[in-house]
């Protein structure tokens, strides 16, 4: 790269997928350029927020010279070729330690890639390590520090949480020492760190990505995902990963105008109001929409969000126990708090009343479906707390629990979040975008027409 | 239905013995026991479908090869 254009370009770590796959396209920067960016930026910021577990610096290299290579011979490339990308630490990686957070896997080191990797490999995108997770990509919103590795911590307030259980992909796309990456989403862990680190990410429709490779939390429930600092990046995240392929980056060039958009402002029941800037940013949210011609229509949840967390408190933990049962069986002294609590509750699930939580989850996919059809898409809330401060009970649970996400992890509906401004205290503010299932095109559609029209991608954290 | 009552220590000992959780340490079982209260008022306020045909949502698919 040269000088000249060193000058003109700003650092490379904040750069955007999109904007980075346009300078190598365009040869002004090398593949290797980015990977030494973020290693430094790494290498600057990571010991105040932990996003890495391990950092594959030479594999990277080694990626990106072939990344060079395959670009110089070949005219026709993926968008993500020779951009940089980091997996939660419970996705294989041939040759990687795979810890998954946790002691129990300390020494684990898969033979083969998960399939995401894989097909992110095949596109020529950079993988540069392992990223920081509660264990076994599972929590119950209370920070312990009785795990092998340091906490992630949120870089817009290093001393607040990032949302679990993706920690370190939230902390490492907001702070810059990774472009994009990969996480796992059971009732939010995708969707809740990106909203408290203020990203974009996505949950598909189940079967839309692969789960191959990725350490299973709760079979029924688990979906990946991917988190990015733009709406588009996410579309050409998902470009390369999604079947059957599909083209979301064109997607989200369309209009909006005309479409009928749900909004969903209360999650009824017993979870508490929204915090107070994170509704005012709701209903900006919601004009800033109807200005660009949606229409936008109040709707309601057929049932309480907290009922539908009920019935994932059943179904999570039951599955999780019989998962992990040989490790709570054989080592249960290894593992932390949080996950050994959780494999003991589900130990005591009852079969019956795991049988009827799965009824109840059909009952409310169904309805929760009747809502969200008669749209086109449905805006809501995705938490509806700010980031709390890291280790401090109760705002931690608060704010793993009190969230409107869990209802379409139940649904299997699409689910975005998306950034929509700050607190007055600088915290990222956020929303939920649902779409119909199969239709997550609509979804990033009005995320990306939002994102052009505010300005909260202009700025990020200082560390 | 009356609430879960906590069980006593020798009772959720032979419940994880019963079930193979034999490593499990006194402070470990203590706490069992205490979540033994908590997942059994959830299981037992669960609602329940009221149509007997009311299936399960599933789990299984096909897997990939």
């Amino acid at each position: 790269m040269s000088t000249l254009i060193t000058a003109t370009l700003p650092p490379l770590w904040s750069l955007s997928v999109s904007d980075a796959s346009r300078h190598l396209a365009s040869g002004e920067i090398a593949p290797i350029d980015l990977v030494e960016a973020y290693l430094a930026r790494i290498a600057e910021v990571d010991g105040r927020i932990h996003s890495f577990i391990h950092v594959a610096a030479d594999r990277a290299r080694a990626a990106a010279h072939a990344a060079t290579a395959a670009r110089k011979a070949s005219r026709r490339l993926s968008a993500l070729a020779g951009v940089p990308y980091a997996v939660k630490d419970n996705y294989d990686v041939a040759g990687l330690p795979a810890t998954a957070g946790s002691r129990l896997r300390i020494d684990h080191v898969p033979e083969r890639d998960a399939v995401l990797v894989r097909d992110l490999d095949a596109a020529g995108a950079v993988l540069m390590g392992k990223l920081s997770t509660w264990e076994y990509g599972t929590g119950n919103g209370g920070e312990y520090f009785d795990l092998p590795f340091p906490p992630a911590r949120n870089p817009w307030d290093i001393e607040r949480f990032t949302g679990g259980s993706s920690t370190g992909a939230g902390a490492g796309v907001a702070a810059g020492t990774i472009a994009f990456a990969l996480g796992s989403d059971t009732t939010g862990s995708v969707r809740l760190p990106a909203a408290a680190c203020g990203l974009a990410a996505m949950i598909m429709t189940p079967g839309k990505l692969s789960l191959d490779g990725i350490l299973p939390n709760c079979y029924s429930l688990d979906v990946p995902g991917p988190m990015t600092w733009t709406v588009e990046d996410l579309a050409l995240v998902l470009d390369a990963l999604a079947k059957p392929k599909q083209s979301f980056l064109c997607a989200i060039t369309r209009p909006i105008t005309g479409l009928r958009i749900g909004v969903l402002r209360d999650p009824l029941g017993r979870f508490p109001a929204p915090d107070a800037p994170m509704a005012q940013a709701f209903e900006d949210g919601i004009k800033v929409l109807g200005q660009l011609g949606a229409r936008m229509i109040d709707a309601c949840l057929p049932m309480p969000v907290s009922e539908c967390f009920d019935v994932t408190r059943i179904i999570g933990p039951a599955e999780s126990a019989a998962i992990h049962e040989s490790e709570l069986r054989e080592r249960p002294d290894e593992m932390g708090f949080a996950l050994r609590d959780k494999l003991m509750a589900g130990s005591l699930v009852r079969a019956v009343d795991y049988i009827h939580a799965q009824r109840l989850r059909r009952l409310m996919a169904d309805a929760i479906e009747a809502v969200v059809r008669r749209f086109d898409a449905v805006v809501t809330f995705g938490p509806l707390h700010v980031a709390p401060r890291l280790g401090v009970e109760p705002e931690m649970t608060a704010f793993t629990v009190e969230t409107c996400l869990t209802p379409f992890n139940l649904s299997a509906h699409p689910a975005m979040v998306q950034c929509t401004g700050f607190s007055p205290n600088g915290l990222p503010l956020s929303w939920q975008i649902v779409a119909n299932r199969n239709d997550e095109a609509t979804a990033l559609a009005i995320a990306a027409a939002y994102e052009r029209t505010t300005p909260w991608r202009k700025q990020r954290p200082k560390l | 239905m009356a609430n879960a009552t906590k069980p006593s220590h020798d009772a959720i000992e032979a419940f994880a013995l019963r079930h193979g959780l034999d490593k499990l340490s006194p402070e470990h079982l203590a706490r069992m026991a205490e979540l033994a209260v908590y997942v059994g008022d959830l299981g037992r306020t669960l609602p329940r479908p009221t149509r007997k045909d009311d299936l399960p949502a599933p789990t299984f698919s096909p897997r990939e090869i």
